[in-house]
Order: C-alpha cells, then sequence, then structure tokens
C-alpha cells in the first residue's frame, strides 16, 4: 500500500504542508477501534423544501446518536468529512455539459465522507467504518446530465475509484442494501468484472427505478459481476436473512473479495413512506452483523422520524461489535410486521433460482462471448426524473480474448437546462494495460472524426486523468 | 476600603490565596495543602492573606475546592441508587459507576412518550439519595418528573434529576452526572457547613463563592443542589488565572501549565480559552459537567525518571518525591534539566550524581559506555517534551474533530492550527528552549504570579447556562435546567433567542446575580416538514451569561 496523493486528500482541514502539530493521519493511532464513523447530515443540503431530500432529514439520527451517547463510546471513533477533489469525481463521471454545472459542495463532501470513511479502514486505524453522509448517490450513472432519484454523483463509486487509484486492491464487492436498485451504481460497476455488485431491492415492477432483474447480470466481460435479487413487497427481517445468509454470504464467499463495501439505503424499513417493505432496526442490524462489511455508506430511507434514529443506532451497534438486542422502534408491532407466507414462498424460490444462476456464471460468461466477435454494442435509454430529461446512449465495448477492453459511451439528451447535449466519453478501466490505453485513445480519436458529439472525453482512472480531446 | 475579593485554590501540593483590589494583587500566601484535612491549609492561606485587613473591606470569597474532586477520585462518594428509564437502544447496564435500576417506559426524540413508565423502587443500596435519569428527558422532561415524585414519596432525601444538571443531548452523561451529583450531595453539605462556620468564626461575612469546572463561579447556596459542577476546578482555575493575567496573545495559542507532577494543555483563541465538546470525564466515566478544553499529561517538573527492564527510559507519569537536588531519591525531569544548566536550583551536585547513576545504569543494560550523563539529561528532556507534543496534537485534534452538520463548516473550515505556545509554572522557563525545538513554535514565558489560580478564582464570573428548544409544530417550549416545559408562540429562531434570553436573565436574577451579559453558545434552526407541504421549525439555542473574567489582573513583579 502507498501513501495517498494529498491532492485526494485535501480538504481545508489539512493543508498540503503540515503544522508541526496537526495530526498525521498515518500516525492518527494505531489502536484499532472497532468502528470509524463519519456523520455528516447536511442540514443546508435540499433539493427542496418538502423533498424527501430536506435539512430535516438526519435531524433525528443526530438527536438518537448524541443522545445515545454513541459518540462518546471507545468503540466508536468520529471523523470529519473531507471535501472530495474534483480529480476524484473525475475517475468516475463525466458531465454534460460539464461536472461542476451538476455537482454542488454538498455531492464532494457527501463523497468525501465516504473517502474519509475508507482512509480510516485502509490507514488500519479502525476496524470498519460508516459513512453516514448525504447527499446520497447510488442511482448517478457515469454520465451526468443531471439529478436521478436524488443522486448525483455516486459516491461509492467515487470512494472505490480512490481506494483502487491508492491501494492495491484487487477484488471489491459492493452489497446495495437500499429498497430501491442502485441502477447507478450498476451501471458504474457493469463491465468490472473485480467488482462484485450485488443489489437487493424491492421488485423493480413495483417500484422506481424499475430496473434490477435477475437477467441483470454483468456486461459482456463481467457477466456474474451484478447480482440483482429482486424481493416481493412485504419482505420482513425473516427474508431478509435467509437471502443474506442462504445467497448473498456464499456468493461472497465465492467472490473472496478484499473489501466489502454496504451502500447501507435504510427505505426497506416498514414504516418508510416510498417503498412497501417491512424490515426492522433490528432486520438492519442483524444485516450488518452477518454482512461485516468494510465499509458502509447510507443510501436512502426516507421515514425519517420513525425509522432513520434507530436503523442508524442499530447499524452502528452491529458495526461496533456492540449489543443491538435492545434495538426496537417505538412503532413496531410484531404481528402487523409479520412477513406473510406467500412471500416467504415467493423468497425461497428466488434463491433456488439465484443459486442455479449462480453456480452457472462460467459458463454463461463463455457462452455469451461465442460469436461476439472484436466489439459489443448496445443502445439504451435513462430517465432523470429530478432533471426531467431522457439521455439516449449508444456504447461500445472492445473485446480482447486476454485482456480487459474499453467502454465508450455517446450520450445526448435534449430540453436539459443547458440545453441539447452531445457527450462521447471514453472509458479505460483501472485494469487497463498499455495496450488496451493506446487502442482506447485511438478510438477515441475516430470517433471524433465521425463528429457525432460537441465534446469527447477520455477518462483513465489510474492515471487522474479526464481530458477533452 | 470595600471591593477586595479573596481568591483561594486548592491545588494538589499548595493552596494559594490572594486578594485582589481592582487590578492589583494586594496579598498573597501560599501554605501546604492538607490531607485528609484540606480545611486547615485552606484557613491557613486565608489568614495569611487577612492578616493586618479589615474583613469588611471583603466583598466576595471565592474557593477552588478539592472537596468533591477528591471525594470521586478517591471512591468516596456516598451508595446512590441510580434509576434510568432509557427505552429502547444501547444497552446500559454496563455504562454507569453502579448498575442502574431500569424503569420501562420511553420518550422519543421529538418528546412524545411512547411508552409510559411503571416505577418500581428497589433501593439495592439501603440509601436515602437517589438519581433518576430518561432518556429524552430533555425534550420532554415529564417521565423523569415524575419518578422523582415518586422517589421522594418513597423516602429517598435526595433525588437528583438529570435533565436539570444538563438540557444537552446526551443521556449517559447526563445520567453520570446526575449520579454523581447526589453521590457527593452529602460531602458538599458537610463542608459548606464547615467553611461557612470557619468563614462566621473570623467575622467574614461577604457571600462565599465556589468555583465551577466551566470557570464560572456562583454562590455556595446557589450549587447546594448541583455540586457535581465544582469538580476539578484545578485546571479552571489556571485557565482563568492565565486568561486574568493576560498571558494569552490573540492568535491561536496552546497553553501548557507545568506542575510537579502533570502538564496541563489547554487551547486559545482570541485569548479566550476553548470549551471541551462534552464535559469532563469522572473517573473513566464522562459526564455532562461543562469544563475548559483542558488535558492533562503525565509530565512535570518531579516526573520520576526510570530505566525499565528491558532497557526503555521512562518519564513520568508518576511522582516518586522530589527531585534529588531537593533531597528526593529517584531522579527526575528537574535533575536532568539541571545536569543540562537549563535550572539552577537545591544541591545540584546530587542531581548531576543522580543523573550519572541513570547514564551508567543505561551503558550496563545497553552494552555500552559511551553514554554521558548529558546526552542522558538530553534524552530525558527530549522524551518529555515528545509526550507534551503528544498531549498537544490530541487537543488540536480533538478540537478539529467537532461535529460537522452544514456544507459550509467543512467548506469553510475553521481549523484550529496553534501558532505560538505559553507555558507557565515552575518548571516553564527551564523548558522553554526544549519546548520550542520539539513543538516547532515559539514559546513564551509571561511573569505570571506565584499564585495565578488563586487569582483565577477571585476573578471567576458568574455563569449559568440553559439550553432552549423549541418544536413549533407542537409549540412547545422546554428548558430542562429550569425545568420549564410550556406552550409557546414562539415561530422563528429570532424570536425563540429572545425569549431564552429572557428566561436566562429572570434565572440569574432569582439567583442575585445582576450581570445581564449573556452569550449565545449554540444556535440551530432547521425545517421540519409534515405531511409533504407544512413546514415547521425545529430551534434550539443554548445561552449561557458572558463567560470570562471580572477584571484583568496587573502580574506581580
Amino acid at each position: 500500500m502507498y501513501k495517498p496523493k494529498t491532492e485526494d486528500m485535501q480538504c481545508n482541514q489539512v493543508d498540503n504542508e503540515r503544522h508541526p502539530l496537526m495530526m498525521a493521519r498515518e500516525t492518527g493511532g494505531n489502536e484499532n477501534v472497532p468502528l470509524g464513523l463519519v456523520f455528516f447530515p447536511a442540514f443546508d443540503w435540499k433539493i427542496s423544501t418538502t423533498h424527501p431530500e430536506r435539512p430535516e432529514r438526519l435531524l433525528y439520527t443526530r438527536d438518537q446518536l448524541l443522545e445515545e451517547g454513541l459518540l462518546d463510546h471507545p468503540a466508536i471513533r468520529e471523523y470529519n468529512p473531507l471535501v472530495a477533489s474534483w480529480r476524484s469525481i473525475e475517475r468516475v463521471h463525466v458531465g454534460a455539459p460539464s461536472l461542476a454545472a451538476w455537482v454542488t459542495e454538498a455531492h464532494r463532501v457527501s463523497a468525501g465522507g465516504a473517502i474519509a470513511a475508507a482512509e480510516a479502514v485502509m490507514s488500519g486505524e479502525v476496524k470498519r467504518a460508516f459513512a453516514l453522509v448525504r447527499p446520497p448517490g447510488h442511482h448517478a450513472m457515469t454520465m451526468v446530465h443531471g439529478i436521478r432519484g436524488f443522486c448525483t454523483i455516486n459516491i461509492e463509486a467515487v470512494m472505490l475509484a480512490h481506494i483502487r487509484r491508492h491501494y492495491s486492491i484487487r477484488k471489491i464487492a459492493v452489497v446495495d442494501t437500499d429498497v430501491h436498485h442502485g441502477d447507478g451504481s450498476q451501471d458504474v460497476f457493469y463491465h468490472d468484472p473485480d467488482t462484485l455488485y450485488i443489489s437487493f431491492h424491492q421488485d423493480g415492477r413495483t417500484l422506481y427505478p424499475g430496473t434490477g432483474f435477475m437477467s441483470e447480470y454483468g456486461g459482456p466481460q463481467a457477466i456474474g459481476s451484478t447480482v440483482n435479487i429482486p424481493l416481493p413487497p412485504g419482505t420482513g427481517d425473516e427474508g431478509l436473512q435467509k437471502v443474506l445468509e442462504e445467497l448473498v454470504m456464499p456468493i461472497l464467499e465465492d467472490f473472496e473479495p478484499e473489501l466489502v463495501i454496504n451502500s447501507a439505503g435504510q427505505d426497506n424499513h416498514f414504516s418508510d413512506p416510498l417503498a412497501n417493505m417491512q424490515i426492522t432496526a433490528k432486520g438492519y442490524a442483524k444485516l450488518a452483523d452477518t454482512l461485516q462489511a468494510d465499509i458502509a455508506v447510507l443510501e436512502g430511507g426516507y421515514s425519517v422520524q420513525e425509522a432513520l434514529p434507530y436503523v442508524n443506532t442499530g447499524i452502528i451497534l452491529a458495526m461496533a461489535g456492540l449489543d443491538y438486542s435492545g434495538v426496537v422502534e417505538p412503532a413496531f408491532d410484531a404481528q402487523r410486521y409479520r412477513q406473510k407466507a406467500d412471500v416467504t414462498a415467493y423468497i425461497d424460490d428466488l434463491i433456488k433460482q439465484w443459486q442455479r444462476q449462480w453456480q452457472q456464471r462460467r459458463q454463461m460468461q463463455a457462452d455469451y462471448l461465442v460469436g461476439m466477435g472484436d466489439y459489443w454494442h448496445e443502445t439504451r435509454h435513462l430517465y432523470y426524473d429530478e432533471t426531467g430529461i431522457t439521455e439516449h446512449r449508444e456504447e461500445k465495448i472492445r473485446l480482447y480474448p486476454q485482456r480487459l477492453g474499453w467502454h465508450s459511451i455517446y450520450s445526448s439528451s435534449q430540453s436539459g437546462p443547458f440545453g441539447s447535449q452531445r457527450v462521447y466519453a471514453m472509458f479505460i478501466p483501472w485494469q487497463a494495460d498499455e495496450i488496451c490505453r493506446r487502442d482506447a485513445y485511438d478510438e477515441a480519436l475516430r470517433a471524433k472524426k465521425e463528429g457525432k458529439a460537441t465534446r469527447y472525453v477520455v477518462v483513465d482512472p489510474m492515471k487522474d486523468i479526464q481530458e477533452d480531446i | 476600603m470595600k471591593g477586595q475579593r479573596i481568591g483561594i485554590d486548592v491545588g494538589g501540593t499548595f493552596t494559594d490565596a490572594v486578594i485582589l483590589e481592582g487590578t492589583r494583587i494586594v496579598a498573597s500566601a501560599k501554605r501546604r495543602t492538607t490531607k485528609p484535612r484540606f480545611m486547615d491549609g485552606v484557613l491557613a492561606a486565608l489568614d495569611a492573606v487577612m492578616v493586618g485587613r479589615k474583613t469588611e473591606h471583603i466583598e466576595r470569597v471565592t474557593l477552588s475546592t478539592t472537596v468533591i474532586t477528591n471525594a470521586v477520585v478517591e471512591h468516596k462518594e456516598e451508595a446512590t441508587d441510580l434509576y434510568i428509564i432509557p427505552g429502547p437502544g444501547r444497552n446500559m447496564l454496563h455504562a454507569f459507576p453502579v448498575t442502574p435500576i431500569i424503569w420501562s417506559g420511553y420518550t422519543d426524540h421529538r418528546g412524545v412518550m411512547t411508552a409510559p413508565t411503571i416505577p418500581k423502587i428497589e433501593n439495592p443500596c439501603g440509601t436515602r439519595r437517589a438519581a433518576i435519569s430518561a432518556k429524552f428527558a430533555v425534550r420532554n422532561p415529564q417521565s423523569e418528573e415524575n419518578g422523582a415524585k415518586v422517589l421522594r414519596e418513597a423516602g429517598y432525601e435526595q433525588v437528583t434529576q438529570a435533565s436539570s444538571l444538563s438540557g444537552r443531548l446526551n443521556f449517559p452523561r447526563r445520567t453520570v452526572s446526575a449520579y454523581f451529583n447526589s453521590a457527593v450531595y452529602g460531602v458538599f453539605g458537610q463542608f459548606i457547613d464547615s467553611i461557612q462556620q470557619a468563614l462566621k468564626d473570623r467575622d467574614i461575612t461577604a457571600p462565599l463563592y465556589i468555583l465551577k469546572a466551566d470557570g464560572g463561579a456562583l454562590p455556595v447556596m446557589q450549587l447546594k443542589e448541583r455540586p457535581v459542577e465544582t469538580v476539578f476546578t484545578g485546571p479552571a482555575a489556571s485557565v482563568l488565572g492565565m486568561e486574568a493575567l493576560e498571558t494569552i496573545p490573540q492568535e491561536q495559542a496552546v497553553a501548557l501549565d507545568i506542575g510537579g507532577t502533570t502538564t496541563d494543555i489547554s487551547l486559545w483563541e482570541n485569548s479566550r480559552p476553548l470549551m471541551a465538546h462534552g464535559g469532563v470525564a469522572i473517573r473513566e466515566y464522562p459526564s455532562a459537567v461543562r469544563s475548559f478544553m483542558v488535558r492533562s499529561v503525565g509530565i512535570g517538573g518531579e516526573s520520576a525518571v526510570r530505566i525499565s527492564q528491558d532497557g526503555l527510559l521512562t518519564v513520568g507519569p508518576l511522582r516518586l518525591g522530589p527531585s534529588v537536588a531537593l533531597g528526593g531519591s529517584v531522579p527526575t525531569l528537574g535533575d536532568a534539566l539541571i545536569v543540562l544548566g537549563y535550572a539552577s536550583y537545591g544541591d545540584v551536585t546530587a542531581a548531576k550524581t543522580a543523573i550519572g547513576e541513570l547514564a551508567a545504569e543505561w551503558n550496563a543494560s545497553h552494552q555500552a559506555d559511551s553514554v554521558s550523563p548529558e546526552a542522558i539529561a538530553r534524552r530525558i528532556v527530549k522524551q518529555a517534551v515528545q509526550t507534551i507534543r503528544d498531549g498537544i496534537i490530541a487537543a488540536v485534534d480533538e478540537q478539529n474533530k467537532r461535529p460537522i452538520y452544514v456544507v459550509k463548516d467543512i467548506v469553510e473550515a475553521k481549523t484550529f492550527t496553534p501558532t505560538v505556545g505559553i507555558a507557565v509554572g515552575g518548571t516553564a522557563p527551564s523548558l522553554a528552549k526544549a519546548l520550542e525545538e520539539g513543538l516547532g513554535i515559539p514559546v513564551q514565558i509571561p511573569s505570571a504570579a506565584a499564585v495565578a489560580n488563586a487569582v483565577g478564582a477571585a476573578v471567576a464570573k458568574e455563569i449559568v447556562d440553559i439550553t432552549v428548544r423549541v418544536a413549533t409544530e407542537t409549540h412547545t417550549m422546554v428548558i430542562p435546567e429550569l425545568g420549564i416545559q410550556s406552550r409557546t408562540s414562539c415561530r422563528n429562531l429570532e424570536e425563540v433567542r429572545q425569549r431564552a434570553v429572557e428566561h436566562l436573565l429572570a434565572y440569574a436574577n432569582t439567583l442575585g446575580i445582576a450581570d445581564t451579559s449573556y452569550e449565545i453558545t449554540y444556535e440551530e434552526e432547521v425545517p421540519v416538514v409534515k405531511g409533504w407541504q407544512d413546514v415547521f421549525y425545529s430551534i434550539t439555542v443554548c445561552l449561557q451569561l458572558q463567560a470570562g473574567v471580572t477584571v484583568h489582573v496587573q502580574a506581580e513583579d
């Protein structure tokens, strides 16, 4: 492991030239505290006054954490968030017309919170860390034409790119436990065979964003590296725990990740106003206890009074290795929120189907590439609900027999606040070798000659490059 | 002439007394602290400064006492039954000095009672003292109030209600405060009786004030119900003394009070000391008792220097008697400073011999013969400075790890970065050069009064603080410290602030405090949405009477 570059650590907390009496991160202590906590409620950020993403969202969580005295507990060490550098965001995202047009300081602090949590873990100061931050990020895709599902930039993806850039970590698993399918995270990780993205969520036929089915299981170079587990409305603690123990944990065991990240959405809660699940705070705590994620990052969860204070207390206690058996919401009613028999049967069947599909993943990968040739193409449309625009995409991947290939996106949108957008982005994978890089630039220049776009951007995350060509 | 103020500070080794007249120190005395009867030392110092003075000239007597500190440090508190209403959440069974009696019921973060409390008296300690603490009682003190009533009816003579001590969120801290408050109630009562008798015997009729950990002082009877607030006032007296003597410059600074056993580190900005985040820790239990941000490290002029079995040189944290130069048997940091020529007192030859023996011991355990006594002395000083430096770094880190709730706070982060050090205490001058080198900032040695702590006690202002929370949705206002829970028409921060000031000044008035200057220490106004469209506000205002010192004092020559 080598030391993080100051650029990524940059924030107004720590000057590049360190004062003799300021704590150096590396010497922050090696006591290996069980849990590092980054708490950033962003009381001055909102999408709009009455939007679910409003200043109040983590107010009661803050009150509960303070009242429980959790920040005084020796098993928990608090960290300030950082301001994520533009460079760290540019490893993942290309903006239309630009990132600066959409990304606010709040987004940078939220992503910086995730990076601070990751640094606390990677430096060995803490065993695990929880970035309890907002705004969220898991609906944000590589291309940013606006706000999707309350998200602008994907804070976990920015954190992951930071980790890959600064530490020698190959295999990372992201387990997304938000009630909504993390279509943004899926988009960012879809073609990376070394990033396993597992999402369980309320079935897309009944909930935003309407994706996340079993049939979406990874791009042509990464079959089986996306695992979507669409659960029926009414899933309770029992079903969730079963999915974890019989599906998620065995898959993780097979994948052997060096790091496990939890996109810790909290809207599976029985009181959430935007979804229809029946998970309790203790169910979430048990999930955290079972998963033993290295880093958790808050995503959604909009039952701000009834759920979040208790869910977050439960997750923090579980991640810190403390007793969470006493975390029970005042509004909990065991009778009312019992999981129904048909839901249990549906989940049992789903687990079986996935176990079968998981066992076949290697064969599916091999079969997929037969007769595919050197390139893979796809065309898609993506909707930005907050911004009210549709992005049209033409994606292309270079397939090599022995190495990972580049991934290009020609992305256009109409009628957004900045008018018509036509951006071409070439994403060089983090595993790229020099041949892949050279071919990527050649392809981008070829596309530029075609002249469909107004901007041509190459992104090379391991070289900290995002450049217009 | 009227207008003289007496300050008395009971320290670990010495009890100091001063008389201030305006900005001048007109009398001072230093006497040995007496244990266990510390009052003997207090009265000896008092009598010494009163020689040739008229008692009617005395306007106020302020005492910084160790009576409560000693009681808690030495586990001499009285048996106290601790009743808690924790509701769901973290397991609190082992969070307190005694196993609590847990009552059912819950009040949630909004102050809504979601489950009733069914009180059940257990009296496990067979004591007449009890404390009661409920989670979120600062949002709705009802369950605590009811509980306290039941406990009194059951025969407890003294019941501390946790939310009356602190209106801030932090149930375990409030609970710890409440427990110790009841547990030292009797000790404090006896202390009040004996000191008042002593003053009466001397015809001193001026009001007696006791220093609090937050640097304020209140008339002794006002503290009768809140004695826990007088714990750990030594560092507060020291900090106030530095402030009164104008020893700290405007810039962000770190002050070191280097004593015999410990160095107290405090942080300063605009010549004012910074406050600690949560409160003091009583034994290992964080409490809600507010205090200056003072961190102690185990380095002082008489820190023992030893070589461990595996050949490691250790400096402190123990003190094993005075320096060899002053007749001790174990070499100290002070002896090392003498060897290096930075200090010169006592038996210099004895100090040199002791450090020489230490060097021989070092050479023996390292199979070397090259390390000179001077080199060992340098190593001792370097190590001592290193320990102080680590303490400063930890203090600065703690200060900079403030909760960050808004984007503005991090984008425009105000980072605390000390640019100057100030060292006081007997060892400070001889350690100054090594401190400058080790800390990388200039270190000033002010010509401070030898009785700075007693000065600090004498100039302490009257401070009381309250926490006002308003929920505009339910029109409720709660001020836990005053036991107020009422309906309010306040609808915005400005209105709440006004109401808060009225309540604070009315409260101060009932305590006989004339001062009407105040400061707001925290404010928060968060919009709260109901039914996706109605906007209300959750407003919190913390305010206190203006902190600081009554006068700036001229340092003695």
